[in-house]
Parts: C-alpha cells; sequence; structure tokens
C-alpha cells in the first residue's frame, strides 16, 4: 500500500508518495532537501551536513532544529517554519526579527544569517527576554566566520528592549 | 585633520540592497539557482597520501543508469592550474589525501555517489612528506617529478621548491628576497641579536561557510559558461580562459563567504569544467563541494616557517632583519609566490625604517591539501613569524612594542617594496595618529607592564596583553571599470562588484546616489554576469574601496556630464550652469524651471557614462590588533577577554560594515589562530583528521571576546572620491602575533614559537607537562 507523509510548512499543507521510484520521497530524504528541492524553498542552506553548523535551521513545533540531518519521514504532523515563513505572506511584513537584522545591518554574506534568524525566533518564542547569555547559549550552535555576531546581539536585544517598553 | 563635509548617503548607514532577500531567504547563492538539466558532479578521492594509479576501471561506473559521464585522467584534458601552470586536472600521480581521481557526472547525487563506488583503483603507494624541512632534502619523496618540467623565468623546479615568481612581476625578475645594505654589518651595530625558528605552519581553514560551488556549460566547443561561488568571479573567465583556452562567461550570485579563499576557484572550475566537456555540449554539470571536501580538499591557508636573525638598537631601530622563510603550499600554488611577493612587502612596510635586509622566500610542495588564497594573503603568515622574533629583542632592551612599531611604519614621503619588487613612494598616509590614538582607547599604557610581568594574575589565571601591525599596499592597485546608465527614470549601473559580505555593492550605490543627489532608491545594481559588465581584478586586498567606487564616480560624473549636454540642448541653458537632485536637472539655484530625467532623456534611448580606475601600487593602509588574553596556569586553556581593532580609513562609506569588517579580524585565522585553531593531520596517513565543523575549533556566538572598534577619518590622498581607503582583507592579518604576545606576557616572559598556542604548548612551557 502507498505511503503517504504530510508535512505542514509555513503554514501550507504537503503531501508526498514515499518510496523509491523517480517522483517519491526516499526514507533516506532529508526535511532539507525536501523543502529546498520540492518546496523550492531555498532560504534553508546546505553547509555542514551534520547538525554543526545552524545554516540549515528550521522552526518545528516552534523549536530550532537542523533540517540537514532530520529525515522528512520523521516530520509527519509538525509544523514547520522556515525563514521564508516569518515574513507575513499577505502584507510581505518581515519579522520583528528580520527588520531588526536588517536595521542593524547584522550580516555580511548572509549565507548563515537565516539560521540565526531562526534559532534567534526560537530563542524568544520560549524567553521573550533573555539575558546576553541566555542569547549567547541559544544562538552557539550557529556558526558565522565573517563575524556578524555583536550586530546580531545588538538586533535581537532591540527586539527584547521594543517589547519592555 | 578630519573631513568635514557631510554627505547624503556617504557615511551614513544604509540597507543594504541584497538584505531584504539575505534576511527572508530569498537572496540567491549559487546552489539555490535553478540550472535546467543541471547534472551532479562527484569526486573519486585518494585515500592516499602519495601513490601511483596503477590500473583505473571505469566499465560498471560508465554502463550505470543515469551515469552521463565518468572521467579518469585517461580521458581528462591535458589542462593545467597553479603558478606556473603545473597542477593537471587529473594525474595518475595522486599527491594528498583527498586529490582528485576520477569523477562522475550523474542525473542526481545518490547516481553519482554509486557510480563512484563502482569505479575500480589499484595504487602503488609511495612514501609521503608533510613538513618543509623534510621535503626540500636531498632524496625526499618527489611532489612533483623532474617528468612535470615545472620552470618559469628560467628557474626549475628542484628540491620541491617550485620556481619563484609569479604574474605579479610581468616580464621582470622574480621578487622573492630582499636583499640591500649590509646585514652583517648591521648586527655587528646592533645592542641585540636575536636568531631562532618560529613556525605559523599548522595550515588553517579559511572556513567560508558556503563551500566551493562551480558549475558548467559549454555552449558549443568554444564557448564556456560558468557559475562560481566567488569574491572576485572575473578570475574565472581569466584563468580558466587560460587554462583551457576557450572564452569564458561567469555568472556569479552573492558568495556565502569567501575572505579571500573562493576567488578564482581555478582547479575546481577547470574540473567542472572538464568534466562538462566529458559530459557534451549543452549538458551543464554542477560541483558543490560537501564540507569535509572543502575541508580537506580545497585550498587552505598556507603555512610559514621562519628561520630569522634580527638586531636592534636600544632606542627602537631595527638594524637588520635576515634569515629565510618556508611557505608550505602543499601540493598546489594558487598565486603562493605572489603571497611571498606581498609578504616581503607587508614586512617592509612594518619594519620600513630597517637599512639592511637578507630575507628569502621558498614556496615548497608536500603532500598536504593545495593552498590558496585567504586575507593577509602571505603577509599574515610570515609577519606572525618575524614580528614574534622581534618581540624577543624588543624584550632583551626593554622596550615598549607601541614605541617600536609607531617608530618603524611607514611614513609619508618614504619608500617601500610592493608586488612587483619596486619600491613606490607613499604620498602622504600618515597613521601615526592611529597609533597614538588606538593605544590610548586600549589604555596600552596601563595595561602594559613590561615583557615579563603579567597585566594581572588572579589566582592561577593569569592575564597578557598584546599588540600588532598590518600593512598591505593593494588598496589602490589594479584596474577596474564600471558603466552607469540613464534610461527614463532609472540609474542603471554596471559594475563588476560581486558581493560575498563586504557591502561593496552597497557602496558602489551609494557613490552614484551621491554624485546625482538622488535617493538610494533610483539606484539599480546590475547582477554580476561577466557579458553584462565591464570587467576588474576582483575584491581581493580591500581594493573596491577605492577601485569600484573611484570607477563607479567616475561612470557617474560621465553620465551626468552627458545628461546636462542632452538637457543644455532642450532647456537653452549652458551644461555648466545646470545641477541636479532628486531626478530633476535645473539651471543652478532654481528647481523650479527643472526638467525630470524622463523628459530630458528619449524614451529607448540611454545616456552611458564610461568609468575607468587605473591601479597604482602606492597607497598602502594599517590596520592596529590589541588583545588582552586569560591564561589558566593550571589547564593552559586561554580566553581572549578583550580586543580592539582600530585603523585610519581615511573616509568611512559605512559605519556598519567598517566595524563589522574590524570585527571580523576575529574570523578567518585572524584572532583564533593565534591559540585556537588549525589543522590537525595524522602524521602517520596524512590525512587531515579535522575536517568537519564539529572537529575544528573556532570561536562561536559564547565564546567572544569583548570586542572594540576604532574607525578613524583623516583626509587621504586616494583616488577613492570621499578619501577612503579599504582595510577589510587585513583587520585579523596582524591579531595572531598580537595574541602570542599576549599570552607570553601572561606567562611572565616565557616563550611559545609555535601556534597555535595551545594548551599543551603552554603547559610545556609551564613546565606541567604530562601532570
Amino acid at each position: 500500500m502507498e505511503r503517504l507523509i504530510k508535512l505542514h510548512v509555513n503554514g501550507n499543507d504537503y503531501t508526498f508518495s514515499v518510496g523509491n521510484a523517480i517522483g517519491q520521497v526516499p526514507e533516506s530524504e532529508t526535511l532539507l532537501d525536501t523543502i529546498r528541492n520540492r518546496l523550492g524553498l531555498t532560504g534553508s542552506k546546505l553547509a555542514c551536513g551534520e547538525g554543526a553548523c545552524g545554516c540549515c535551521s528550521v522552526l518545528m513545533d516552534g523549536k530550532a532544529v537542523s533540517s540537514c540531518i532530520m529525515l522528512t519521514v520523521e516530520c509527519e504532523g509538525k509544523d514547520i517554519v522556515t525563514i521564508e515563513g516569518l515574513q507575513n505572506p499577505v502584507t510581505g511584513e518581515l519579522d520583528p526579527l528580520q527588520q531588526a537584522f536588517l536595521d542593524y545591518n547584522a550580516f555580511q554574506c548572509g549565507f548563515c544569517t537565516p539560521g540565526i534568524i531562526i534559532a534567534a525566533k526560537a530563542l524568544l518564542l520560549e524567553n521573550p527576554n533573555p539575558t546576553r547569555k541566555e542569547i549567547e547559549e541559544a544562538l552557539a550552535g550557529n556558526y558565522c566566520r565573517c563575524i556578524s555576531h555583536y550586530q546580531a546581539f545588538d538586533a535581537i536585544e532591540s527586539i527584547i528592549e521594543r517589547s519592555k517598553a | 585633520m578630519t573631513t568635514k563635509k557631510e554627505y547624503r548617503h556617504i557615511g551614513k548607514n544604509r540597507h543594504r540592497q541584497d538584505g531584504v532577500g539575505i534576511v527572508t531567504g530569498r537572496q540567491q547563492f549559487c546552489d539555490d539557482l535553478h540550472i535546467p538539466g543541471l547534472l551532479v558532479m562527484k569526486v573519486l578521492r585518494s585515500p592516499y597520501a602519495h601513490a601511483d594509479i596503477v590500473s583505473i576501471d571505469t566499465t560498471e561506473a560508465e554502463a550505470m543508469t543515469g551515469v552521463v559521464a565518468v572521467m579518469t585522467y585517461k580521458n581528462a584534458p591535458d589542462w593545467k592550474v597553479g603558478t606556473p601552470a603545473f597542477r593537471r586536472v587529473l594525474d595518475p600521480h595522486v599527491k594528498f589525501v583527498g586529490d582528485a581521481v576520477a569523477t562522475v557526472a550523474a542525473v542526481d547525487e545518490n547516481t553519482a555517489i554509486k557510480a563512484l563506488e563502482a569505479i575500480k583503483v589499484e595504487y602503488n603507494v609511495l612514501p609521503a612528506v608533510y613538513n618543509v624541512r623534510e621535503s626540500i632534502l636531498d632524496g625526499a619523496p618527489e611532489v612533483y617529478r623532474e617528468s612535470d618540467n615545472i620552470q618559469d623565468k628560467g628557474n626549475k623546479y628542484h628540491n620541491n621548491q617550485l620556481p619563484p615568481g609569479s604574474y605579479f612581476e610581468g616580464p621582470d625578475a622574480p621578487f622573492y628576497f630582499i636583499k640591500e645594505g649590509d646585514v652583517e654589518k648591521g648586527y655587528e651595530e646592533a645592542d641585540v641579536v636575536v636568531e631562532g625558528t618560529v613556525e605559523y605552519a599548522v595550515g588553517t581553514f579559511p572556513g567560508a561557510p558556503e563551500p566551493p560551488f562551480t558549475a558548467a556549460r559549454w555552449e558549443d566547443e568554444d564557448h564556456l559558461t560558468m557559475w562560481g561561488s566567488s569574491q572576485g568571479p572575473n578570475m574565472l573567465p581569466k584563468l580558466v580562459g587560460m587554462a583551457t583556452g576557450k572564452r569564458v562567461t561567469v555568472i556569479a550570485p552573492n558568495c556565502g563567504g569567501s575572505y579571500g579563499n573562493k576567488d578564482a576557484l581555478t582547479y575546481n572550475s577547470v574540473l567542472t569544467a572538464a568534466t562538462a566537456l566529458v559530459a557534451g555540449v549543452g549538458k551543464p554539470v554542477r560541483f558543490y563541494m560537501t564540507k569535509p571536501e572543502q575541508m580537506s580538499a580545497f585550498e587552505r591557508r598556507l603555512g610559514c616557517t621562519y628561520d630569522g636573525k634580527i638586531g636592534m638598537k636600544k632606542d627602537g631601530t631595527i638594524t637588520a632583519i635576515g634569515g629565510d622563510f618556508y611557505f608550505d603550499t602543499g601540493v598546489g600554488s594558487e598565486l603562493t609566490q605572489g603571497q611571498v611577493a606581498e609578504a616581503l612587502g607587508e614586512t617592509n612596510l612594518v619594519l620600513n625604517h630597517t637599512p639592511n635586509w637578507d630575507v628569502t622566500a621558498h614556496v615548497v610542495c608536500t603532500n598536504r591539501q593545495p593552498v590558496g588564497i585567504a586575507r593577509g594573503f602571505g603577509g599574515q603568515e610570515f609577519k606572525a613569524c618575524s614580528l614574534h622574533l622581534l618581540s624577543r629583542a624588543m624584550k632583551a632592551l626593554d622596550l615598549n612594542p607601541l614605541d617600536v612599531f609607531t617608530m618603524n611604519f611607514n611614513k609619508p614621503g618614504e619608500l617601500f617594496y610592493w608586488r612587483t619588487g619596486k619600491k613606490y613612494l607613499n604620498p602622504g598616509l600618515d597613521y601615526t595618529n592611529s597609533f597614538n590614538e588606538a593605544r590610548k582607547r586600549f589604555d596600552w599604557d596601563n595595561r602594559w607592564k613590561g615583557w615579563t610581568t603579567p597585566s594581572k594574575v588572579e589566582g592561577n589565571k593569569a592575564y597578557g596583553v598584546g599588540f600588532s601591525v598590518h600593512a598591505s599596499g593593494d588598496p589602490q592597485s589594479d584596474e577596474c571599470s564600471c558603466y552607469v546608465r540613464l534610461e527614463n527614470d532609472q540609474i542603471i549601473v554596471h559594475s563588476p562588484t560581486p558581493e560575498s559580505g563586504m557591502g561593496q555593492r552597497l557602496a558602489v550605490a551609494k557613490t552614484v546616489a551621491e554624485t546625482f543627489d538622488v535617493d538610494m532608491n533610483v539606484v539599480s545594481m546590475t547582477k554580476f554576469e561577466s557579458l553584462m559588465n565591464p570587467v576588474d581584478f576582483g575584491l581581493t586586498g580591500s581594493r573596491g574601496t577605492i577601485t569600484h567606487v573611484s570607477a563607479a564616480y567616475a561612470a557617474a560624473c560621465d553620465a551626468k556630464k552627458k545628461l546636462f549636454e542632452t538637457a543644455s540642448k532642450i532647456m537653452g541653458v549652458p551644461a555648466e550652469e545646470l545641477e541636479t537632485k532628486d531626478m530633476l536637472v535645473y539651471p543652478k539655484g532654481a528647481p523650479e524651471k527643472g526638467l525630470p530625467f524622463a523628459a530630458l532623456i528619449p524614451p529607448y534611448f540611454s545616456i552611458t557614462g564610461v568609468g575607468d580606475h587605473e591601479g597604482e601600487f602606492n597607497r598602502n593602509n594599517c590596520v592596529l590588533n590589541f588583545v588582552e588574553v586569560c591564561v589558566d596556569l593550571d589547564t593552559g586553556k586561554v580566553v581572549v577577554t578583550d580586543a580592539l581593532g582600530a585603523s585610519d580609513v581615511g573616509k568611512v562609506m559605512s559605519p556598519f560594515e567598517v566595524k563589522m569588517q574590524l570585527e571580523g579580524g576575529l574570523g578567518t585565522n585572524g584572532i583564533d589562530s593565534g591559540h585556537l585553531e588549525g589543522y590537525v593531520l595524522d602524521p602517520e596517513t596524512g590525512r587531515t583528521m579535522n575536517n568537519t565543523m564539529i572537529d575544528y575549533k573556532w570561536s562561536t556566538f559564547n565564546s567572544l571576546p569583548h570586542f572594540d572598534t576604532l574607525a578613524m577619518e583623516s583626509v587621504f590622498p586616494t583616488a577613492n572620491p570621499y578619501g577612503g581607503i579599504g582595510i577589510g582583507e587585513i583587520t585579523g592579518a596582524a591579531a595572531p602575533a598580537a595574541v602570542l604576545m599576549a599570552i607570553e606576557n601572561a606567562l611572565g616572559g616565557l616563550e611559545i614559537n609555535e601556534y597555535p598556542a595551545t594548551p599543551d604548548k603552554i603547559l610545556r612551557v609551564l613546565g606541567k607537562e604530562g601532570r
């Protein structure tokens, strides 16, 4: 009997057939491959491929996960949000974190930025008022080589300050 | 003197044009592009550090469904890359663990991987050599052979040393040594002479987050289209064109980090182009390295070993500098000889008043992964060694390093060597004030308590401070052109400016917006496609702030002049009496009489301005790195607790970008290569043991020091229309030497001569090894 997998990504439902025939989702396919290659959501990046750099981070039920080491077949029924899903799909309004990263220019090459924003979003969903130390720990799995960390701290803390006002 | 003029955009923070794309994930990088019919290329790599391929059987792989091309040395084109061109696309003589043995292009990744597994290879394993000391000895394993016939300008490959010189010298003699004055006399005049070896030799991973990407499609047998994740994409048409003899076009979307390292991508490019040639005309092939491939088979930072001797007087005068330095270039030399030339120039800029020199460079091949370009470009590696040896002399004479470096740095009106081997005159860039202001900002004179006294000690934690300086003659060098096109209500900029993180496209757009006095949103930049834009040298060496901005400014001025000439005929006002603001042209002081661009420029007609920048080698930048470290005297662990990156940039074009470039001195083998990061090689197999992001160490979000930046502004005589000078390439180049100075300072003057100063080395000098 044909096995189906249902994904809920950025508010939309998708159903895929699981198997090894051309066009099917094999058991070995990662969530990153599915969202990039089947859904065209290329904001999540393939870099280390072993869950070490954070470039592929997505929100899964509100938690940041490395989609390069998640198998798609394990994601049945999960609520997945990618970097593209943070922006309001109707108005185009940026998520406050996206706007803050833009305003603070909290990126240089920008390759890691989607993953960093996702990790910061997961933190703020869990704890809207984190300390600097908690922000540092929450982002410790996201590598950045350009050294945009300091601007990222400023961007994230601007959101927290605004929420206090 | 401080620049007084207020600009509309220059010096102000503005959103980068790709900013919304980056924060929403819409900005495309190479692997995000849709290229119809794209085949996936994978590479079979040597498990041995040195071997001859005895036999290779690809029959099974070629027969597999979905496999389009299989390439080995037998059917690969005889293209070569490197300096001089010597590294073959594929060779039966494999030279490092990870060397390419065969490639497969297939309809998908799984098929390509299965095909690689089906290729049968028999090797004759040979002895290998992994360090420069052993590699240059008679009888050492031959990384390249007599039959490879490597020679340039009359010099031959010998004892695993590549011939000196690169295209930097043109037809002139190779620049690989400085011999002037009389070093023996200099040593005699010195109050102290220090001699010894310093090693910055482990090799490090430049660390671009996006692995190298290249794709190739042959349009016909003479025309090749390439896509590349490159910092300087115009190097691809040039260098791949030279290797293949074909006409090459390149398309380059945003590049996910480079730090100098993903510049020409030459070997990966020709490997991809060759595989695409085997696949056939019209079949695009994509090569996106895995992270372990990037870390162990792509181009790393070079290693340096310096056997040196330096003489110094009590007054801080350096009387002589001599010795040999050996650059470990692994199996490849992507312009390592050029890095030699700039290493000599950069050291000469910093120790500029030294009258006697006898320093010679050697570029040595080993059975390690190839070397490429990385931020700091040779000077970082050589100065990490030579300035550390100099610290021995400063310590012996109890001299404050800030005094010594301030005094010896090149000043206006003084000559310095640059990459051609010639000397150039500094026309007026004085960094003395930068040294003085940064010294105050870091509170150096209170924190520095002498060479053998830590800044402070708290229990088993000792703190030390360190300082070093770097300079480069690149910022105004090499050519760049730009077109600015006016159409209806748009200003379109055709600048060959890629984006790999420095925000140089923003600086170009600002320059054009400033020249026309318009909002930023009126200005559009073309994408990076070599057929669409004029050519440049690339954004390496902090060039773009002068070269690209200068060309864009000239093109904008030319377009404005032509616009005024057109407007003059329509408005009946002499062109020289017109001015423009917000897309309106009007007689000076009378905007109410103005006409919009759209009324002046006929429909279906463009006004195009052309601008060129001509390179010069005599504008040097300067970056000062200060650090404080805390050393745990029980464990040997080093934590960088405070840092200052400082410079005079002439004019700040974009405040956020300058601050972040200075902070970037922490990354890309800057501060962290002083104490933390480096490759670990298995000495038995030659295999890189830390070729993953989990195993290779660098600073993370939860381990950063307090980082201060200082970007000063003087009026500098540069070709940047606002007087700016780029610094991005060198912001961390002095940092390793500063870190090692700080660690020794924390240790009360105990000496370490090998980077990185990891806990094992610190415990060894503390006499606590093996406890």
